[in-house]
Formats: C-alpha cells, sequence, structure tokens
C-alpha cells in the first residue's frame, strides 16, 4: 500500500514539476554522447548527449497525462455503456437489441490483438499525443464496459432496485442514481491498473515509432534509442528508464488492489 | 421398552490453541426401542456438536472430554473406526437437511443407494438395485425403477429429502437421528415426509431422534422433549406435559417466542406461556363495501421458457380488495403469489388481464403516470436488507418517494421523514445509519416507513415476515395490524405463514399453480376450509401445541411445473377426491355461498358451524 502510494505520488509531483526541477534542459545536448553514469549526470547521457536523469524526471508529464486522460475518458464511456446494457439486458425488444449491440461492438474491438490495434489507430490518425490518448481510450473502453456490465447484471436483481422503481424512480435514474454506484467497484479498481498498463502501452507505441515524435522525453522513446547502445555495452541508456517504468506500473498495479479492499463498505469497518 | 441409545454425562469442548471452551457439559438423554425424542434448542446450543459426537463424527478442534455414548450398552467413545463403520448406517443412520447438498451429484440415486446397501450386506449388485427400487417405493417416489437412473439435480427438493430418508433407512438402523428434517420444503410436502419418518421407524420398532427448531415438528411427532442451551440440557419432559407446565426459564421464553409468533397480544402482555387456542381476528369493522380499491380482471402472467415452452405463473384470476380491506393471498412457493403481487405494481408487465385502482385503469400506464400512481400503490419487500441500496443511508431511503412524487419542501420532507421513523418505532438517530448496521427487523421497519411515506391507499407485502426471526416476527405484524388501522390503507398480504395471514386480513384467498382455488372471510375460511387444496394447506400447520395435532389431510406427491400444467383441475394429480372428471373439467371460481368462492366441482362448502 505505502509502495504504490509513494510510488504514485511522486510520479504526480513529476507530472508537475518535473521539467522544472530536472538539472539539465531535457530536449537539448548537454554534454559527451554515451557517458557513464557519474556524480554530474547520475543516469548518464544517451547517444545525442542528452542528459538521461532530466528526461526520466520530466518523462511523467507525458507518460501519466496520456494514461490518466486515455483511462478517464474510457472509464467514463465503459461505465455508462455497462451500466445501460447491463441494466436492459432484459426488457423490451428494443432495449434487449441495444444491449446486445453495445457488448457485439466490445466483441469486435477486443477481437484484434491490443497492441497491433493501437498501432493502427495512431498509425491511422498520425503520430501525436492527442492521437495516442483517443487510441488508448478507444481500447480501454470495452474492458470497463465488461466489467461494470457484469456487476450491473448481479446488482439489478436486488430488491432495491424493483424498491427505487417503486419509490418513483424513473428506470434510467434507478440506473444511474441506485445500480451504477453499486456495480462500480470493479471498474475503479481497474481504473488504476489501467492507468499503469497505458503508460506502458504509451512507452510500446514510442518503441516501435507510433508514439509521441522525438525528442519529446518519454520513457518509450527513451528506450527505443537506448536499446541500440545496449548491444555496445552502454547499458545505462535502456536500463534506467526501463527500471523507471516497471516501478511505475507495478505501483499502480499494487494501489488498484488497495483500493478494492478500501471501496468495499462490509469489509471496511 | 429397552433403552437403545444412552449418552451419559457427555462432555466436548472447543480446544484451541490457547483456551478450551465447554460446548456440551454433562448431557445426559436416552432414547428407547420405538421412542420419538424431539432435541429443540436455538442455533448454537449445541444440538449439532451432540449429534456429531454420537456418530463419532467430531473432529478437531472438538473433543470429547467425559462421558459415554452407549448403544445397546456399547461405548460408542471407545470404539474404533472399524467398528464403527459398521455400525454407522447399519445400527445409526443420519438423515440431514439441506438434502441437495448431502446427494453426491455426480451418482445417480440407484448408485448411491445400492452402495450403502452393499457397505452392510454382501449382496449382488442388480439385487441391491432391486432392493433400492423398494426403498424408492416405500418413501412413495413414483417410478421407482426409472428414478434409480436419475441424478439428484434432476429431482425436486422433496424427491431429494425422501432419497436421503430411504439412504438412512436402507439397512433398517435401530436409531435414526434427524436434523432439521423439513428446512426449505413447502409445508404440504414436510408434513407427507415427516409421516413417512415417524412410519418408518414405527415399522421397524427403531427410535428415532429429531433435532429441530420447529417446536411445532416436536409437538406433533414426538413423545419426549430435550431442551437444549448453550451445551447444557435443562429440561426432559414428555411432550404433552412440556407443552402444558414448561418448568424451565429458558423452555418458557422458547414456547413463548413460538406462541408470539402467532399471537402478538400474548407477546405484548408478557402473560403466561400457555398458547392460546384461538387466535383474534382483525379487530376494527370492515367499511362498508362501496367501489373497490383494486380490481384485478382475468390476470394472466406467462413467461417463456426453453425450447419454446411457456411457464403459467398466474392463470387466468380476478379478485378485488375494497378501501381499508387487508386481504391475504397465500399459496406455496412456486403458486405464483409473488408474480400477482408485482403485476398490481407493474413492476412486471401483465401478459392479459386489466387492473383498476380507483376506478381507472392501469394496466395501460406508462412514464410519469405510473410513477405517479406509485405514490399511492406501494411494496413492501421480503428481504429487509436487500430492498435498500447500500449506499444509501436509511433516510435518504425514506425520503426519496417523498422528493421523487410529492412537491414536498426539503424541511417539509425531513420532518416527515422523522414523523415516519417514530411511527415504525425507531428511534431518530437511526435516520443517519446505512443498512449494514441494522438489524432485520430494524431494516424491515425502514422497508415499511419507505413504503407509507407518501400515504399510498394500498400496499402490497410480499412475505414481509419470512426473512425474520420468529419473535421479530411477532413485533412486525403488531406494527403492519396498528398502522392498518391507525392510518386506514388497504393491504394485499402475500405470505406461505398461514398464522400471519389469519391474524392480519379480513379476507383470504388460496391459490394453487397460478389459479385461486378459494376465496373467503379468513376466520370462516380457516374454520371451515372447502377446497381439497385449502383443507390440505391448512392442516399441514404444525402448530407448536401437542394438544392441537393435525388432523391429516394428506395430497400425494410434489407440486408439478408450472410449466406443464396438468389438464383440468391444476390439483387432479395431487387430490385425494379428484375423479376422472377432473382432468377434464377447469374448475371456474364461482361463488358457492355468501362471500365464499371455490373452484372445484366435486365440493360445495360447508355452512359455518358457529357464530
Amino acid at each position: 500500500m505505502i509502495f504504490g502510494f509513494v510510488v504514485i505520488a511522486v510520479n504526480l509531483a513529476l507530472a508537475l514539476i518535473g521539467p522544472l526541477i530536472a538539472p539539465f534542459p531535457v530536449q537539448a545536448p548537454v554534454g559527451a554522447s554515451l557517458t557513464p553514469p557519474n556524480a554530474t549526470h547520475w543516469f548518464g547521457t544517451d547517444v545525442s548527449g542528452m542528459d538521461i536523469f532530466s528526461r526520466v524526471l520530466a518523462a511523467p508529464r507525458v507518460d501519466l497525462t496520456i494514461a490518466l486522460v486515455s483511462t478517464a475518458v474510457a472509464f467514463a464511456c465503459g461505465v455508462a455503456l455497462g451500466v445501460l446494457s447491463g441494466f436492459f439486458a432484459e426488457g423490451t425488444a428494443i432495449a434487449r437489441f441495444f444491449s446486445g449491440a453495445i457488448m457485439r461492438a466490445a466483441d469486435i474491438f477486443q477481437a484484434f490483438p491490443l497492441f497491433v490495434f493501437a498501432l493502427a489507430l495512431v498509425g491511422f490518425s498520425g503520430p501525436s499525443t492527442r492521437n495516442v490518448i483517443m487510441a488508448l481510450a478507444f481500447l480501454n473502453i470495452p474492458f470497463f464496459l465488461r466489467l461494470t456490465r457484469g456487476a450491473v447484471l448481479q446488482v439489478r436483481s436486488r430488491t432495491f432496485v424493483e424498491a427505487a422503481i417503486c419509490a418513483g424512480n424513473s428506470k434510467l435514474r434507478a440506473a444511474f442514481v441506485h445500480v451504477m454506484p453499486n456495480s462500480i467497484a470493479p471498474a475503479l479498481v481497474h481504473f488504476s491498473t489501467t492507468i499503469g498498463f497505458s503508460i506502458l502501452l504509451t512507452a510500446g507505441l514510442s518503441f516501435v515509432g507510433a508514439g509521441v515524435p522525438p525528442p519529446t522525453p518519454e520513457l518509450g522513446l527513451m528506450i527505443k534509442v537506448g536499446a541500440q547502445n545496449m548491444m555496445t555495452g552502454q547499458w545505462w541508456t535502456a536500463l534506467m528508464p526501463g527500471l523507471v517504468l516497471a516501478v511505475t506500473v507495478l505501483a499502480f498495479s499494487v494501489f488498484g488492489d488497495n483500493l478494492r479492499v478500501f471501496l468495499d463498505p462490509t469489509s471496511r469497518r | 421398552m429397552t433403552t437403545l441409545l444412552e449418552v451419559r454425562d457427555l462432555t466436548v469442548a472447543f480446544v484451541g490453541d490457547r483456551t478450551t471452551r465447554a460446548v456440551l457439559s454433562g448431557v445426559s438423554l436416552s432414547v428407547a426401542d420405538g421412542e420419538v425424542l424431539g432435541v429443540v434448542g436455538e442455533s448454537g446450543s449445541g444440538k449439532s456438536i451432540l449429534l456429531a459426537a454420537i456418530l463419532r463424527l467430531l473432529q478437531p478442534p472438538w473433543q470429547v472430554l467425559g462421558g459415554q455414548v452407549l448403544l445397546r450398552g456399547e461405548n460408542l467413545l471407545e470404539q474404533d473406526e472399524r467398528r464403527l463403520a459398521a455400525l454407522r448406517g447399519k445400527e445409526l443412520a443420519l438423515a440431514l437437511s439441506n438434502p441437495r447438498q448431502h446427494l453426491n451429484p455426480i451418482l445417480t440415486i440407484g448408485r448411491q443407494l445400492s452402495d450403502v446397501i452393499r457397505a452392510h450386506r454382501p449382496i449382488p449388485h442388480a439385487a441391491a438395485l432391486a432392493a433400492a427400487a423398494e426403498l424408492l417405493k416405500s418413501v412413495n417416489i413414483p417410478d421407482p425403477v426409472l428414478r434409480l437412473q436419475a441424478y439428484p439435480h434432476e429431482l425436486s427438493g422433496g424427491m431429494c429429502q425422501r432419497v436421503i430418508l430411504a439412504l438412512a433407512i436402507a439397512n433398517a438402523p435401530k436409531l435414526l437421528i434427524v436434523d432439521e428434517p423439513t428446512s426449505g420444503l413447502d409445508v404440504t410436502v414436510s408434513v407427507q415426509i415427516l409421516d413417512l419418518m415417524r412410519n418408518a421407524v414405527r415399522k421397524l420398532n427403531s427410535g428415532l431422534l429429531v433435532v429441530s427448531r420447529d417446536l411445532g415438528v416436536v409437538a406433533n411427532y414426538c413423545e419426549r422433549v430435550v431442551v437444549m442451551n448453550a451445551g447444557r440440557i435443562v429440561e426432559e419432559a414428555e411432550v404433552r406435559r412440556f407443552f402444558a407446565t414448561p418448568q424451565n426459564v429458558y423452555s418458557r421464553k422458547l414456547l413463548h417466542a413460538a406462541a408470539a409468533a402467532r399471537d402478538a397480544d400474548l407477546a405484548s402482555s408478557g402473560a403466561s406461556p400457555v398458547l392460546l387456542r384461538t387466535e383474534p381476528q382483525p379487530e376494527h369493522p370492515l367499511p362498508s363495501a362501496s367501489e373497490p380499491l383494486l380490481e384485478v380482471r382475468d390476470l394472466m402472467k406467462r413467461f417463456p421458457v426453453r425450447d419454446g415452452r411457456v411457464l403459467t405463473a398466474v392463470n387466468d384470476i380476478s379478485f378485488a380488495i375494497g378501501r381499508g380491506e387487508a386481504v391475504g393471498l397465500v399459496g406455496e412457493s412456486g403458486s405464483g403469489k409473488s408474480t400477482v403481487g408485482r403485476c398490481v405494481l407493474r413492476l412486471i408487465e401483465p401478459t392479459s388481464g386489466t387492473l383498476w385502482f380507483k376506478g381507472q385503469e392501469i394496466s395501460k400506464l406508462a412514464g410519469t403516470g405510473l410513477r405517479k400512481l406509485r405514490a399511492k400503490l406501494q411494496m413492501v419487500f421480503q428481504d429487509p436488507f436487500d430492498s435498500l441500496d447500500p449506499r444509501q443511508s436509511l433516510s435518504a431511503a425514506i425520503e426519496e418517494p417523498l422528493s421523487l412524487t410529492t412537491d414536498m419542501t426539503r424541511g417539509d420532507r425531513k420532518a416527515r421523514v422523522a414523523d415516519l421513523l417514530q411511527l415504525v418505532g425507531l428511534s431518530r438517530d437511526a435516520a443517519s445509519l446505512y443498512p449494514h448496521q441494522m438489524s432485520a427487523g430494524e431494516l424491515q421497519r425502514v422497508g415499511i416507513a419507505r413504503a407509507i411515506a407518501t400515504q399510498p391507499d394500498l400496499v402490497v407485502f410480499d412475505e414481509p415476515t419470512s426473512a425474520l426471526d420468529v419473535s421479530v416476527r411477532a413485533d412486525i405484524l403488531n406494527l403492519l395490524r396498528d398502522l392498518q388501522q391507525r392510518l386506514g390503507m388497504s393491504y394485499l398480504f402475500i405470505s406461505h405463514d398461514l398464522t400471519a395471514v389469519r391474524r392480519l386480513c379480513h379476507r383470504t384467498a388460496i391459490m394453487y399453480l397460478g389459479k385461486l382455488v378459494e376465496v373467503g372471510e379468513t376466520e370462516e375460511l380457516f374454520r371451515t376450509p372447502s377446497h381439497p387444496y385449502s383443507r390440505a394447506l391448512l392442516s399441514s400447520v404444525l402448530y407448536p401445541d401437542p394438544a392441537q395435532r393435525r388432523s391429516p389431510f394428506l395430497l400425494s406427491g410434489e407440486i408439478p411445473s408450472p410449466i406443464d400444467l396438468p389438464s383440468g383441475c391444476a390439483l387432479h394429480t395431487r387430490c385425494p377426491m379428484a375423479t376422472a372428471d377432473c382432468a377434464r373439467i377447469e374448475p371456474a371460481l364461482e361463488e358457492k355461498a355468501p362471500g365464499r368462492q371455490l373452484s372445484c366441482i366435486n365440493v360445495a362448502p360447508e355452512r359455518s358451524k358457529t357464530q
């Protein structure tokens, strides 16, 4: 819990002030090419002479923004669609049709391998921060949708939903005021995990050249540039950003697990 | 009669890492040949531990610290596993409740029976199967040879309980031990099972040890009673003496609670625990008959199931409820009574038929009109915990119908919520609590407050007390009666609890497989039920009073599936009075006497004898 919380807090802080506290400019050569870690350049420099430590400090502003915004969009759309498709899974013929249509659409999008699909979306719309966000958001909607729908299907059969309708709620109001708060926990837990994996996916897209354009300080780009030097013995170029990436993803995952316990009113006393 | 089982000074403890806690202290009891002994006590009294100790099934951390369990003088506590295996099933047999869990789901019934038979008798498989078929026949399972091939999931709960009983008596045990034999079964089925059980031990001249929380079962079937509380036997008595003059304080409390379930006046007056034989009617007179408040005409509800077949839950029923009238709707599970309630509130759409409320047809209302209607037509649900939003505080729950269907200001609503809490007997502090912080009884009060918040004309109660403990049940029924008298609402009270209906309702309608079979004034109907199903249902009630043992009027078999309804009268497959015509003619619900409607081609209602 503490580990996840601390790493996430550091990440958020860096996203706010990272570029300001970086000891060197983050997008310009500041020393000799491929200097090993030393007192001046703590993580060494890369092939074009940029300070890796400074760039790692600046990276959360790009990575975390992309991950947070895309996940938030996916969460909002996925939960709303999940509530609708779950709540109206049985009912009039029209309701059942739309509920089914939402699910089939999700099936189709999930049939593509995640990474390839993201690659295609960004490739189609051109590499830019905005397009990466859109692609990741779109990609993550089906996961939130399924999680929420599953929970809604359980919750909607409980009597308090009928009781709410007796109390004068319209069906739509009952769905969003009574059913949604009681079925949102799985999606919330997934929210944190998804941020972690979105960072990973962002880095992956950059790594294959379909992400943010260089020389933006972004972990995937740094790993990509550094990977070529790994072969020739300059390990620090890719290892340092790689470790930061791994720790960040892990932290969000751990945090998500703790969140689940916290969100469950029966396990919290 | 010679002593069959004798338990002497049995002491069992829970031996933990640091603590040792006695769960049975010096328990002694005995069962003679052919005797039926009842062991009663609430959950946690040590009944189950006692059973496990007698059968030597105790596992650590429970340990027997002292005493003897003598079966015909042989101390079971000293026998080794091999001897115990020979005794269990042969001399001592156990029949448990929850039959589905105690049958192996992947073996056929025949295999499970023949296994038990062959464990004690070295006979060939084919002979064992033949014996198994005989056993199934003896517990009244139709087509026994065919059923040998069946798996437990293919049988109904009542059938599984019969199989459990067949397994227990397979080797003609000297002592049969049954644990909560009827929990989860419908009343007309559970009396059949109890009768079977008693007849089986009579035939074998075996002893029967019945463990039950249900004093009705004990009063009707046992000869002696042992009362357990906190691991001790607090009273042992002959059954009539026990129910007439219980000696122990705890026994009196138990009887009191059972009596309270029947008669809340007794509980509130704190009078002697002697049971009242007559039940008070609703005291308030019925307002003179005018235009009915609710009228249900030709209501039909069908659900499509797989393979294009249709489940008929409600089959063409009509009834009316007058202003200020409480009408009970009774029937066993699967009779469609809850579906009727949900149709009346338009929570589900009727397949056909019309509903009229205050002279207006409500079966076609939709949208705002329907939501407005619900302010005047409310419902209280069975499970109070499940029917409240866990993330809504109780005051918010009670306030919600007010803010959605009335124009009251925020301040007025708060004041009304406070009034309502007081009206249902809750303190103001309860308002800020959440459902998981309250007990079931308190939550049901909240459910009632919520339902009456908008001053409805009619409240539908769907089994409002069946999820509650016996003592709480009486309080809630008192509250309901009190509220009806004070506020003049009409009730549609759906329940399988006949005693509750008798106490609360002016008129009662009895339902079987989606049809109303008999409707009449509650007291008259209960005193002189005319329809064969009404007679069977009412005679299935086991009163906790040996002087009131039921006069048996048995239906055979189980309730048929509502998917393939029997032709003609739905009851003809089980009815002892059925004639050839019953399978052909579908009887209509007709007024056979003033105020009494009946749907049977063979009987006419008796004249009410007195009053």
